[in-house]
């Protein structure tokens, strides 16, 4: 999940690699589930650099849509001496390396074990880092030779990035590794071998290369770096910004994007940013535009946004400035996705002084004069240390007949932020750089904004917003029955009514911890058995477990599935009756702790503690599962109808 | 290019940024040990170094496992405020040692919101809510049934390790405070009896005087003798008074032992590990010694000189004048036979021979000797280890005769008090392969149990002392997660081993031995349900206890291990101790245990080998003598009678039972590769009568079993142990699996109103392999 604002001023921390906007792969390692454990990974967290980084499943790795160098410039194969070389089909793995390889993708391997892909996933030896272009093993050493005192050193060459540290010694037995695995010079044809740094003893002779980069003939580039290299907390650092500064030379990054999200409830313009939705929304960070090399922005500004059927909105929190300001101006450039669609300038200062100018042409950035416009809103509120503000931009704003937006739209945004120092005795009056979202020599030129992308809301959804035809899959996962979005609402049909196995459409995972479900629905059929009909899950797995509240025939029943355990009527967490109708119903869930509140209608249905029901302990983490249950014995079908699904994520 | 700069890459240089260069070097050098070598004492003196020690220490935190542990066990005992929000990061990491020794350092800093709150939260809100073990670095919950599936899944983040939480009870009694008494208050209703224990101690530390009413309910009603105990201390503390001094420990004049390289982390006392089966262990060492007086500067002597041989049991003779032990004179060669020696070394003489191995002796009162030996030479079915049985020797005539029949493993007898013999037996349940004790009920091999039994010095009267309930499967206590911690016993579990051994008679009568709750008296007198106490009850258990009988725990133990107790007095025991964080099969250390307030005084320490098996050398009463009352003709059979198979606790359709079967184990010859199976022989059905009693004559001295037979003769209970009778022996059962709160009518069985029915070797017996899924459906030929 994206950085969101959290009370602090957490996003000037060191931000490494601020033009690359891109995401980096993070390549799945058998041995080790979690590689957000290991330095490295640590080290990209302690970066946030948790926007651009994805942690891959084997399954994500050798999906050719999903796992390509388009969407994953860099793949970085943090893991040991283990790769999945197989998931389903022999080689897949391998074969989705080579794809990424051929299509121009960097591979930075920095491996936490001395000799990367040299185990399959079943542990079995196979060898691999040949395929991918590293020849590695040669003039292999268990440990330091006896009497010597090794040392690396950078080696002189101007493709060697000179950031990297010109000697360091060998580690010492308690700080690494000591299994000297260095790679060889020996590299395919067309392919061009570019050592970083290189092994050497007090006598000068040579040991071999412990880190180097190969330029392969796609373009592609592999940069390998022995493990205990990566091991030490001061070199880690510069090492990896290195390879990955490396790694995204000559690399056309992406746009940035900022997802919008889709709100059920439009925020207060009031300048407070308390809406759930803001501490859902992905924030994006303005960085110093002072031009190269970027560096992180001096006052951090952040920016987040969501959208319904009448509006945008935008919220912005600015870190004040330590000395007196004479101005504080956030800028916000919105502009449709093609040049001949005007847009619009919005100018808003610390005081909340607004200024809305008509973007003419979006070819040169020209813009008529400044005017208010009474249906922007903007509201701004101070508190130590920030500002923050919110803005409405009603779709009317923009003075075209434009349609509702629909999921995957875009629009071109670009941001900056200009503080304009007063004279004090303590300095001379100054005009900052602006800092800058999308950054380039010209910050006006349309070519290099970023984009406003039109998400739905990770966690509720009130079914519109959709493009026609779409039957809901970007933001649900169907795992059983026929869903479709139909009349601005969810329409599903017969899924499985197995109590050990929930299934249906599915939203969420586990980073949903405590959190209150609500969904009105209508039953439009039902199958025979007794218990078909609507059942509505929280904290859900894709394998089927979670809470289920069962809205049968003539009776309702809260049950429990973990591990495919799960309670049946006679031992059901809670039960009883209820008429159902085929009006529209609204049921709500909440999951706190091993707490379970239940309302159906507005009227309470059970509040249950599961203390280990089933002598298994409660689930507390999980998404929620839509079941039109229907079961395999049933006559008929199910068919439900719902409508404004909210999840309501407590923050933890 | 400029001059070179060399970059430092040792984060060691970094962080030493106070005192001198030389005491930045030392503090390095000590924390490169401690890196390197997991040095204990290496730790503790870098500690010692105060304020400039603690950002090794704090690197040492965040390094993670057994460094982690260490330094956390230095901060412990040398607290840095620094260290407390690392200290409150390794809670809920996986290395319960960590964890354990991270909790009890935040006990000894200041009391602050934040630790507290940390130790707080590790009291789940919800019963069962601990995970105990580790594998491929995730927590886990073991023996979850997942889609028909038994194994080990992932713990939930939510859920604390049940050590580290029970840690955490300790350190909030230290912290004190309001929220930390609330929490253990809350604690006092936990279902793990670890936990209770510990906040019953945490709220005697801070003296929390409000908690008086409950603990004076908990000292008289929890069902765990261990948490009662502890509540009784606690209300004495919660009431001033003083505690009882420590008396001085009745010391013998000197002490035998042995010593070794490599005392076996096994305790099931039969076996050297799991992956190496058919290596016999006896817990041998290299030399037999004495050490006069007791004490550290006490002068050593080495009885047997041997230079590359291995000895085995020590017993000293009543008088406190022999010592009798078992001996190979070369490792390489021969088995193990007993020799007897004068406490002095003198007349060293060798009592027994023979291609076997003769162990564990033990001076019986009227001048023989029982022991345990291999010299029947079958061997255990599963593992294919030699079996070792009880035998008798007469040290006047040579005659040597074999007293128990267990086709497993039967060892270390002890000579109680009142004559009869304890020991330990190791029991292989369904060991056929065959299903549980009822239809629809599988074990599969997956019940392992060494129990403590008792016999007459003849090898009658043989029957369950402490351990297994009488064949029902429940297990000691041990503290565990997802089992019932109200009641101190387990429910049935999956692939369980439980080890009960080493067990040694206090002159009170209780019973010190090794179980799956570590080192633990037993007192035999209140019943099987309420007997242990364990002297560390958060240890991970050494050996046995249902999932780890065939691992070793120790790396993930923050107990230190004790082994070969042996009492001195009714408070006192000798005992082998190593630390927590030796791990060395050397590290065993010869201490003095007190057994109400665990100090531990040093006797002995040899910092290259281990010192095991002491024995006091002094006289001592000789037990009561008791004669045996088999006939003197010795027939070939025995007798058995059941007074009910219906006074049971086994859910059986009991209108259908209408025959018993009996079958024999056959013993598995050990020049036979016997591939995992056991044949049996099936001597004879007998008529259930009405009232479910039977009385049959069998073969006596070899292992039978009986089977409850619906009138198709189907199976509808399966005995799944071996018992025996002596020639002329008749033994009398109240039950099947018996209800173990209940005693039978006082009537006389139908059964014993007619001779018994014989069910002896017949030419022609239907012989059987036993297979896990269908029970003797496969015929062999005898």
């Amino acid at each position: 999940m994206a950085g969101h604002f959290d009370g602090d001023d957490s996003f000037v921390d060191f931000f490494p690699i601020p033009l690359f906007s891109g995401r980096i792969a993070i390549l799945p390692d058998p041995a080790q589930r979690d590689l957000r454990r290991t330095p490295i990974g640590q080290t990209l967290a302690a970066w946030q650099m948790d926007r651009h980084v994805v942690y891959l499943t084997p399954e994500q790795m050798i999906d050719p849509s999903y796992f390509n160098a388009a969407n994953f410039p860099v793949a970085l194969y943090l893991g040991g001496e283990r790769y999945w070389q197989t998931v389903r089909d022999a080689n897949d793995g391998d074969a989705a390396l080579q794809r990424h390889l051929d299509a121009g993708g960097r591979l930075l391997v920095l491996p936490y074990g001395p000799l990367p892909f040299f185990y399959d996933q079943k542990n079995a030896h196979v060898g691999s880092a040949g395929k991918f272009g590293m020849r590695l093993g040669i003039g292999n050493l268990q440990a330091a030779p006896e009497g010597r005192t090794l040392t690396f050193h950078r080696l002189e060459d101007l493709t060697v990035p000179d950031s990297l540290p010109e000697t360091l010694r060998f580690p010492m037995p308690y700080e690494a590794d000591q299994r000297w695995r260095p790679i060889s010079g020996a590299v395919g044809e067309g392919a061009v071998y570019r050592p970083w740094i290189a092994l050497y003893d007090e006598t000068g002779r040579t040991y071999g290369h412990g880190a180097a980069a190969i330029e392969l003939a796609s373009g592609a580039r592999v940069v390998y770096v022995w493990c205990s290299l990566m091991a030490c907390d001061a070199t880690r650092q510069t090492i990896l910004l290195t390879t990955l500064r490396y790694a995204l030379q000559d690399l056309t990054p992406p746009r940035p994007q900022l997802a919008c999200l889709r709100t059920p409830e439009p925020p207060l313009i009031d300048g407070h940013l308390d809406e759930a939705v803001w501490r859902t929304a992905p924030a994006t960070r303005l960085l110093d535009g002072g031009g190269p090399p970027l560096r992180p922005a001096r006052y951090a500004t952040a920016i987040q946004a969501c959208w319904d059927d009448s509006a945008i909105y935008l919220a912005v929190r600015c870190q004040q400035p330590h000395r007196q300001t004479e101005r504080d101006v956030v800028e916000i450039w919105v502009a449709a996705d093609d040049h001949a669609s005007p847009g619009l300038h919005l100018t808003l200062d610390a005081d909340n002084g607004l200024e809305v100018r008509r973007i003419v042409s979006t070819d040169e950035v020209t813009e008529a004069a400044a005017n208010v416009d009474p249906s922007i809103r903007s509201a701004v509120r101070r508190d130590a240390g920030h500002w923050t503000a919110e803005i409405a931009i009603p779709l009317e704003a923009f003075e075209t007949t434009l349609e509702p937006r629909r999921f995957g739209d875009r629009q071109r945004l670009q941001m900056t932020r200009r503080v304009h120092h007063e004279e004090t005795t303590s300095g001379p009056a100054s005009d900052q750089q602006p800092d800058v979202w999308s950054p380039g020599r010209d910050p006006l030129s349309i070519d290099l904004w970023g984009e406003l992308v039109f998400d739905p809301h990770p966690s509720s959804d009130d079914f519109t917003g959709y493009p026609p035809g779409a039957d809901g899959s970007d933001g649900w996962t169907y795992l059983d029955g026929t869903w479709r979005i139909e009349q601005d609402s969810l329409w599903g049909q017969n899924a499985s009514g197995d109590w050990s196995r929930l299934q249906g459409a599915m939203r969420g995972d586990d980073r949903w911890r405590d959190y209150s479900l609500e969904v009105r629905f209508r039953i439009e059929d039902r199958g025979s058995a007794p218990l078909d009909g609507p059942w509505f899950a929280v904290r859900c797995n894709p394998d089927g477990d979670g809470y289920a509240l069962q809205l049968g025939a003539s009776n309702w029943q809260l049950h429990k599935t973990t591990f495919g355990v799960a309670t049946r009527a006679h031992n059901s967490l809670a039960q009883g009756s209820w008429n159902p109708s085929d009006t529209w119903h609204t049921v709500r869930m909440e999951a706190v702790g091993n707490r379970l509140v239940g309302m159906l209608d507005g009227q309470p249905l059970f509040d249950v503690v599961d203390d280990a029901h089933l002598d298994l302990p409660s689930r507390r983490q999980g998404g929620i599962i839509l079941i039109p249950a229907r079961s395999a014995q049933s006559k008929g079908h199910t068919i439900i109808r719902y409508d404004r699904v909210t999840v309501d994520l407590k923050e933890d | 290019m400029g001059s070179r700069i060399i970059l430092v890459t040792c984060a060691l240089m970094l962080i030493g940024r106070s005192g001198s260069s030389d005491d930045d070097r030392q503090l390095a050098d000590l924390y490169g040990r401690v890196v390197t070598d997991h040095d204990a004492a290496s730790v503790m003196e870098l500690a010692g170094h105060g304020q400039a020690a603690v950002p090794y220490l704090l690197r040492g935190l965040d390094a993670g496992g057994r460094i982690a542990a260490l330094c956390a066990w230095a901060l412990e005992q040398h607290p840095a405020p620094e260290a407390a929000s690392r200290l409150r990061g390794l809670l809920w990491q996986s290395d319960q040692v960590a964890g354990y020794w991270a909790a009890r350092a935040l006990g000894r800093l200041q009391n602050d919101d934040q630790n507290v709150d940390a130790l707080a939260a590790l009291l789940p809100d919800e019963r069962l809510g601990f995970w105990e073990l580790v594998s491929q670095g995730i927590p886990r919950l073991t023996d979850i049934n997942v889609r028909g599936q038994r194994m080990a899944v992932p713990a939930p983040d939510w859920m604390p390790n049940l050590r580290v939480a029970y840690a955490a009870m300790e350190s909030l009694g230290e912290l004190g405070g309001d929220r930390a008494a609330q929490t253990l208050l809350q604690a006092l209703q936990n279902d793990q009896y670890l936990i209770r224990y510990g906040a019953v101690r945490g709220l005697a530390r801070m003296h929390h005087s409000p908690a008086t009413p409950i603990l004076t309910r908990m000292a008289a009603d929890d069902p765990v003798r261990l948490v009662r105990e502890a509540a009784r201390r606690a209300l004495r503390d919660l009431q001033g008074i003083p505690p009882e001094p420590i008396p001085e420990p009745s010391l013998p004049p000197a002490v035998a032992f042995i010593k070794t390289p490599n005392r076996s982390d096994s305790n099931l006392g039969f076996r050297e590990s799991y992956f190496f089966p058919r290596t016999p262990w006896y817990g041998w060492g290299e030399n037999l010694y004495t050490l006069t007086p007791p004490a550290p500067d006490g002068e050593l002597r080495n009885l047997t000189r041997l230079e590359n041989g291995l000895v085995q049991g020590p017993q000293v003779s009543y008088d406190g004048t022999r010592i009798l032990f078992s001996m190979r004179p070369q490792a390489d060669q021969g088995g193990f036979h007993l020799y007897e020696i004068d406490v002095d070394g003198s007349n060293l003489r060798q009592l027994t021979s023979g291609n076997c191995n003769d162990v564990d002796p033990a001076y019986l009162p009227d001048g023989k000797i029982i022991f345990s030996s291999d010299r029947a030479g079958y061997q255990e079915y599963y593992h294919q280890e030699r079996s070792r049985a009880l035998y008798v020797l007469d040290p006047d005539t040579g005659q040597i005769e074999q007293v128990t029949f267990n086709p497993n493993q039967d060892y270390e007898p002890y000579v109680l008090q009142d004559g009869r013999v304890m020991y330990a037996s190791y029991r292989f349940y369904a060991q056929d392969g065959s299903p549980g004790p009822v239809r629809g009920e599988s074990y599969g091999l997956s019940r392992i149990e060494t129990v403590l039994r008792v016999i007459l010095p003849d090898g009658s009267g043989d029957q369950p002392l402490y351990g297994a309930m009488r064949g029902s499967f429940y297990s000691p206590l041990r503290p565990m997660p997802f089992s019932d911690q109200r009641s101190g016993w387990h429910r049935r579990g999956y692939h369980v081993g439980v080890a009960v051994s080493q067990a040694r008679e206090m002159p009170n009568g209780q019973v010190i031995c090794i179980t799956p709750a570590g080192l633990t008296l037993v007192d035999l007198e209140s019943g099987p349900l309420d007997s242990e106490v364990p002297l560390f009850p958060e240890v991970v258990n050494l050996a046995g206890g249902e999932e780890v009988y065939i691992h070793t725990y120790d790396a993930k133990n923050p107990v230190g291990r004790f082994t070969s107790p042996w009492p001195l007095d009714d408070e006192w025991i000798l005992v082998s101790h190593a630390p927590w964080h030796d791990l060395r099969g050397s590290a065993y250390d010869l201490v003095l245990f007190h057994l109400p307030t665990r100090e531990m005084r040093m006797v002995y320490r040899d910092p290259s080998l281990s010192v095991v098996h002491p024995v006091a050398i002094a006289p001592r009463a000789a037990p009561q003598t008791m004669a045996s009352t088999l006939p003197e003709d010795r027939p070939a059979t025995g007798r058995i009678y059941c007074n009910s198979v219906f006074h049971t606790d086994l859910p059986f359709d009991q209108a259908a039972a209408k025959y018993v079967r009996v079958i024999e184990a056959l013993q598995m010859g050990l020049s036979i590769n016997a591939n995992a199976a056991w044949r049996t022989r099936t001597l004879g059905t007998t008529p259930l009568l009405p009232d479910g009693s039977f009385y049959v004559e069998v073969p006596a001295d070899v292992p039978l079993r009986f089977e409850l037979l619906d009138e198709d003769h189907r199976v509808l209970v399966h005995e799944t142990e071996f018992n025996y009778v002596r020639p002329g022996e008749t033994k009398g059962c109240i039950g099947c699996h018996e209800p173990r709160h209940t005693t039978p009518a006082s009537t006389l069985p139908q059964a014993l109103t007619f001779p018994p029915v014989p069910t002896l070797r017949q030419p022609g017996d239907p012989i059987y392999m036993g297979r896990t899924t269908h029970p003797y459906s496969t015929p062999v030929r005898d």
